[in-house]
């Protein structure tokens, strides 16, 4: 039943985040009109002790602990190369920022790295809810480190999102983007790090 | 932009087993402090995993390892040196939960109300809360694992302070990943 | 002082000792704080020799040696409460230790002695007699 939340709060962010113009009225309607935060979890604990019962499975083989490898690639991993890709193309967004007007801008490397700065941060935020739901436990504070990376990571994400945004709607009404948007950028980029290093 | 793009993926996935030894290892504060004393490892580690100092706060390791509780350790002699004993207790108490900075200890030390001095690592909050998917069927009733606190049977890589999910392989279950319920 | 000498000279001599040598070295020091001549048999005899072991009045399983080790001690044994693997009790058993490195199980002073003292708590409720301590010795050595 928990896998089945957390797939939904997954799904709905991502399309929550990747199509915020679109959808944001829709998701938010679904979130919270459909999702029953009040499950009954017996049920899921009455599986759990249906499962006990049956035989322990022999396919899988047992390793001894020096030949124990991680699995090749795992969410945990996923999730984490998604976060320093974006702190990566955030960084490279802030270096090659134009010095002046740049009348191709939707094909300077400045844009299409914010751009995909803030769709891979986006996915890193999704693949991180996924990959460490249980994790992310409220009870424990604000302070602690793992609910502070979900905040920060989530605000980093949103100040990509609105430095990216505020430069587009400046250039499609004014014909150029002014300064403005880079404190968003700034304030996502530092967000994004201060979440990676806290939980590094 | 693209072979930027390309030239990374490439890189991650090509270094991808020289990537993990570096992210696994470098500059991480998010399990807890390993432990590479010898005398600790030897001492304790000749009967039982050699928990990390930093799985429970101070004042349970200075009461774990007064000379009394050492002579009847959860039903057992574990009598020591007193000069080794003093040397472990500075080891244990200056690398306590509450006096480290790895993220798992001071969740662990978070969880423990002010006031008790638990005696056992499976008593500590945290840790109950982040087991309660194991039930009796992987742990009290698999031959291979029998009880929490052999945390090496799964954790397989808690030698490095790592108890990240997907260093987990249950005997006879698999990865955590591969559980069917949770 | 002398015994205290004699011990510190052995502590730190023990790291070139051979097991073989450690165990002559105990025998010779169990006679010197007095016991007798020692004896394989006795040994034998008080290590399958069950104790009632109670404890605040609740009584526990009786114990003996071979509860944890085994009845036939150059066989592994068993720990009755972790279930961990003891290695035999003979001159050439090795065990692995946790760096993955063999261990002799007579190599040092130090670990035969705490070993004894550990054991002896366990078993009977109290540390055992140079005598015993050296009819045990014998006895591992006949195995």
């Amino acid at each position: 039943m928990d896998r089945i939340i957390k797939q939904w709060v997954m799904v709905l962010l991502l399309l929550g985040s990747v199509m915020p113009a679109q959808a944001e009225e829709a998701s938010q309607n679904i979130l919270f009109t459909d999702l029953d935060f009040n499950i009954d979890l017996t049920n899921s604990s009455l599986l759990l002790a249906d499962a006990s019962t049956t035989p322990a499975g022999l396919s899988v083989p047992n390793i001894p602990d020096s030949a124990f490898e991680k699995p090749w690639f795992t969410e945990n991993d996923l999730h984490m190369y998604l976060g320093l890709a974006s702190m990566g193309m955030g960084a490279l967004a802030g270096i090659s920022a134009p010095d002046g007007y740049d009348p191709d801008l939707l094909n300077t490397v400045h844009f299409k790295a914010a751009k995909l700065s803030w769709q891979l941060g986006a996915a890193a935020v999704g693949t991180g809810l996924w990959a460490h739901w249980d994790d992310f436990h409220l009870e424990d504070g604000l302070l602690d480190r793992d609910n502070l990376h979900v905040i920060l990571g989530t605000l980093g994400v949103i100040g990509y999102y609105l430095a990216v945004k505020g430069a587009v709607d400046e250039y499609n009404n004014a014909g150029y983007p002014s300064e403005d948007h880079a404190s968003a950028g700034i304030f996502g980029g530092s967000a994004m790090l201060t979440a990676i290093v806290i939980t590094w | 932009m693209k072979k930027v793009l390309l030239l990374l993926l490439a890189m991650m996935f090509s270094g991808q087993a020289f990537a993990d030894e570096i992210f696994s290892t470098l500059f991480r504060f998010k399990g807890v402090a390993p432990m590479s004393n010898d005398l600790y490892n030897e001492s304790c580690g000749e009967c039982h995993y050699a928990y990390q100092a930093g799985l429970l706060p101070k004042v349970s390791w200075e009461k774990l390892m007064l000379v009394d509780e050492l002579e009847d350790h959860f039903g057992e002699v574990a009598d020591l040196d007193e000069e080794d004993r003093i040397e472990l207790l500075n080891l244990l108490v200056d690398n306590a939960a509450d006096t480290s900075f790895y993220k798992r200890s001071m969740k662990i030390s978070r969880s423990i109300p002010d006031g008790v001095t638990l005696l056992r690592i499976t008593e500590v909050p945290y840790i109950k809360r982040k087991h309660k998917p194991m039930t009796d069927k992987y742990v009290k009733n698999n031959p291979k694992v029998k009880s929490l606190i052999n945390c090496n049977a799964c954790h397989r890589q808690i030698d490095k302070g790592i108890f990240d999910d997907d260093t987990i392989l249950i005997p006879n279950y698999g990865y955590w990943s591969e559980l069917d319920d949770d | 002082m002398k015994k205290a000498m004699i011990l510190a000279a052995t502590l730190f001599l023990t790291p070139i000792l051979a097991q073989a040598d450690v165990i002559q070295e105990r025998l010779d020091s169990y006679k010197a704080e007095g016991a007798g001549n020692f004896s394989a048999e006795a040994g034998k005899k008080m290590w399958t020799q069950v104790i009632p072991f109670e404890k605040k009045g609740e009584m526990m399983k009786d114990r003996s040696c071979a509860t944890c080790h085994n009845a036939v001690p150059n066989t592994p044994g068993k720990h009755a409460k972790t279930g961990k693997v003891i290695a035999p009790m003979t001159l050439g058993s090795v065990s692995i230790n946790r760096k993955g490195v063999e261990e002799q199980r007579f190599s040092t002073v130090k670990k035969v002695e705490k070993w004894f003292k550990r054991n002896c708590k366990w078993t009977y409720g109290r540390i055992c007699t140079p005598q015993e301590k050296g009819d045990f010795l014998m006895f591992f050595k006949s195995l």
